[in-house]
């Protein structure tokens, strides 16, 4: 099962990854109605992609009193619409604010994994956000930190 | 025309003397003729135009311009055109930058924003999607341009629309109609010059601030994204993707510094090459870059955070301060951080305050001027007192702050021939040592500012790698074997067909540098424009539309009273002396360095140039034919009146 990870060191900002989001699931190029959203921090030189990280135990199923929230078979946690009664719990609980609300809608939109085929991870050409197996990027991390000491032990 | 994506769909006119906002169809305007962008701006700044006008009156018409790739995925397409008359070159020419805010100008529903008139009292504009309104500037007027950008990030809330709100600014030496003051677009970029701060001034306009939300539609999603596709795969597998966006354009400067392309000594002598790569090469970038900064849609970004010791930049690129203030001062990289910043934030042009400073410093050490009236020195120092001085009108800076013509008119006509100016401009690039599009292109564009940035930047592209890339532009081979005929590529004729490229880019609202056009071809341009907005367009039209902003920008230029062949193409003589370059002496070559070039010859090159563009040899300026072949036949009366 691979999973969606988001690298804000690699992040160049460019937001590719909103454009093709709005663009598949409203089908028009808006980062206000994008399920990924960059923040773009011009002067002090960050770019920090944010979206749902689609927890294991997710608070925003949780809180919702009409059971509109689940998890699909990618590992998506997804909003089923006909159900949404529009109250905004999940939105408040979120803790990293991954869930949007349409104000033109009138309804809370999110991350649904494009059905186990994201594309901002596809288009993403530097890396900030893959889509890739968990054991692939704990070995990565692992590498990384190998090569910080080494780094450091030869200075 | 019936357009079905692309475009915001209305133009944005605003009165500031009479408060008066109104909109426009952008249907009534666009078509295969007329794209967007650099085009659409002259085709409503000529209907409008009224030639002789004071650049500082509020007759004086400022037109911004997105291009119909604006605000869409493709790759680098967040580029903003701004067209007026500029008051430090006396003439009608285009400025443009990247940013956030030709995207956020989009979002909210606007090909293009005209503005006119003055405000009373010192105001800004600000635009949220729908809304448009003349607010009172008096919170920051008299402010920086980082401190009123702030304030304006802050009531705008920036933070949360950080990829579709924008904000145009201008700092005091634009408050203070400084002739060569520009403008900072979201701090990052900058816009301006010739002296659009001052316009800005002029108009008691403090800044736009722009903030949308309605993004933008394309006529066929399908096709627009299979050409994009294929253009980030290209980006994707860039050999170079990692180095450019580590160093951004300085990834060219030991190319430049090893050819002598760097100048100082008021353009007598090029920059010792070794010295340019220790004191300011890749490692001493490092040093300081802290993260990378880009535009919005940019995949190989080129400007960067830097901490300079305390000194924060986030202000264009390395490239704008080491060359006219660390080179030409041949200062420390701290010092010319310092002096770069104070620029910025006054927003003043740091290549234009360093050419004016390097003329004095000559003409000083001639003892050409009373020592009483003004001394300046190679001392960092000296200039940080006298850009303050320029700034609030001090002393001598009240003269420096008008100009190349106050200056003359104060320290004596006869000084002109030390000036090393094209238009009023001075140079970046150098036909001495490179005789590149870049350096040629000084003397023929609008505002005598590089010519156009390409390939030919850097010295050495084969003859095959230039024919290769002038077809990718979609340059006809009867122009290329015209370009190649005398087995010495003649770089006049060269020059008229990248001119053409870059401006059909401004057009789309496509970035010109290297780094985001090498991975389009002409064809997908077209294919793109076509998908975007339904009109369909063939590569040849596409580029035409650029020759047709190129001629428009000369009629708007001829109506001004530029009516002579050698009125229009003006150069400094400097070129014709020997540049000196670690003990050698540089001359007038071709780009692949086979031959020498006379004076004589050189301004043949220039007949050449006009010949190339169908353009008249006693005016320089397009014959009836030429505008009858770019469909331009309604404005052939601006030329006969």
């Amino acid at each position: 099962m691979k999973i969606l990870i988001l690298n804000p060191d690699r992040c160049i900002g460019c937001g590719t990854c909103e454009m093709v989001c709005s663009l598949t699931n409203e089908g028009i190029f808006n980062p206000t109605l994008s399920r990924i959203n960059v923040f773009r921090y011009s002067d002090r030189g960050i770019n920090f992609p944010i979206t749902c990280l689609h927890c294991d135990d997710p608070l925003c199923s949780k809180i919702c009193p009409v059971d509109a929230i689940s998890k699909d078979e990618h590992g998506a946690v997804i909003v089923d619409q006909s159900r949404c009664v529009g109250c905004k719990a999940c939105m408040m609980i979120c803790p990293f604010g991954a869930i949007i609300f349409d104000i033109y809608r009138g309804e809370v939109i999110k991350c649904n994994l494009c059905s186990g085929e994201p594309k901002c991870a596809q288009t993403c050409v530097w890396d900030a956000i893959e889509w890739i197996e968990p054991t692939l990027e704990v070995a990565r991390k692992r590498r990384e930190v190998i090569e910080k000491i080494l780094h450091y032990s030869s200075t | 025309m019936v357009v079905k994506g692309g475009y915001g769909g209305s133009i944005l006119h605003i009165n500031l003397s009479e408060n008066r906002i109104s909109k426009i169809s952008t249907d009534t305007v666009v078509s295969s003729k007329f794209v967007g962008g650099h085009v659409v701006n002259l085709k409503l700044f000529i209907e409008r135009f009224k030639p002789g006008v004071d650049p500082f009156s509020g007759d004086n018409i400022v037109v911004l311009g997105t291009g119909p790739l604006t605000g869409t995925i493709a790759p680098c397409s967040t580029k903003l055109i701004v067209t007026t008359k500029l008051p430090h070159t006396g003439t009608v020419a285009s400025c443009s930058s990247g940013g956030v805010f030709a995207r956020a100008m989009k979002f909210a529903g606007y090909d293009h924003i005209i503005i006119e008139g003055r405000c009373e009292k010192p105001s800004y504009i600000e635009i949220l999607d729908d809304h448009v309104e003349i607010c009172d500037a008096k919170d920051i007027w008299g402010k920086d341009i980082f401190e009123a950008t702030k304030w304006l990030w802050r009531k705008y809330h920036r933070d949360e629309y950080s990829t579709s709100c924008g904000v145009v600014c201008i700092g005091q030496a634009g408050e203070k109609l400084v002739s060569y003051s520009i403008c900072l677009v979201d701090l990052f970029a900058h816009l301006g010059k010739g002296g659009l701060g001052a316009v800005f001034g002029s108009k008691n306009l403090k800044a736009i601030i722009v903030r949308g939300t309605k993004g933008v539609r394309v006529a066929d999603s399908e096709r627009f994204m299979s050409i994009v596709r294929k253009v980030i795969e290209r980006i994707r597998n860039d050999k170079v993707r990692e180095s450019f966006t580590k160093w951004g354009i300085l990834i060219g400067w030991e190319y430049w510094a090893k050819s002598g392309q760097i100048y100082w000594k008021n353009y007598s002598e090029a920059y010792p090459a070794e010295k340019a790569i220790n004191k300011f090469g890749v490692e001493v970038h490092d040093k300081y870059k802290i993260g990378t900064v880009g535009c919005p849609s940019c995949l190989e970004p080129c400007k960067a955070y830097f901490n300079f010791n305390g000194i924060e930049l986030y202000c264009s690129e390395y490239f704008s301060m080491i060359l006219p203030f660390g080179c030409k001062l041949d200062t420390d990289i701290i010092n010319a951080a310092k002096l770069f910043h104070k620029a910025n934030a006054y927003g003043i042009d740091s290549f234009e305050v360093s050419g004016i400073l390097e003329f004095l410093i000559e003409v000083c050490e001639r003892e050409l001027v009373d020592k009483e009236k003004v001394f300046v020195d190679r001392n960092p120092e000296t200039w940080s007192r006298l850009i303050d001085d320029i700034v609030n009108r001090r002393g001598i800076g009240e003269v420096l702050a008008d100009g190349w013509s106050r200056i003359f008119d104060y320290f004596g006509k006869d000084l002109k021939k030390y000036a090393v100016v094209y238009k009023g401009t001075s140079p970046v690039f150098d036909v001495r040592t490179l005789l590149s599009a870049e350096a040629f292109g000084h003397i023929t564009n609008p505002r005598g500012w590089e010519g156009p940035v390409q390939i030919t930047v850097i010295p050495g592209r084969s003859v095959d790698t230039i024919k290769r890339f002038l077809v990718r532009i979609g340059c006809p081979d009867d122009a290329i074997d015209r370009i190649f005929r005398d087995g010495v590529m003649n770089t006049a004729r060269y020059t008229k067909w990248v001119e053409d490229y870059l401006y059909m880019l401004n057009c789309l609202g496509i970035c010109r540098r290297e780094s985001s056009t090498r991975f389009y071809t002409t064809d997908e341009l077209a294919i793109l424009y076509t998908a975007a907005t339904g009109i369909e367009i063939t590569s040849r039209e596409l580029l035409m539309n650029g020759e047709r902003a190129w001629n428009l920008e000369r009629i708007c230029n001829f109506m001004e009273g530029y009516r002579d062949f050698n009125q229009w193409f003006q150069y400094p003589e400097r070129i014709f002396e020997p540049l000196i370059f670690e003990g050698k002496k540089l001359e007038i070559m071709d780009y692949h360095k086979r031959r020498r070039y006379s004076k004589d010859e050189f301004i043949r090159l220039l007949f050449d140039y006009c010949d190339e563009r169908g353009w008249n040899l006693d005016t320089g300026a397009p014959t009836k034919e030429t505008l009858s072949k770019l469909g331009l036949d309604e404005y052939l009366r601006f030329l006969e009146g």
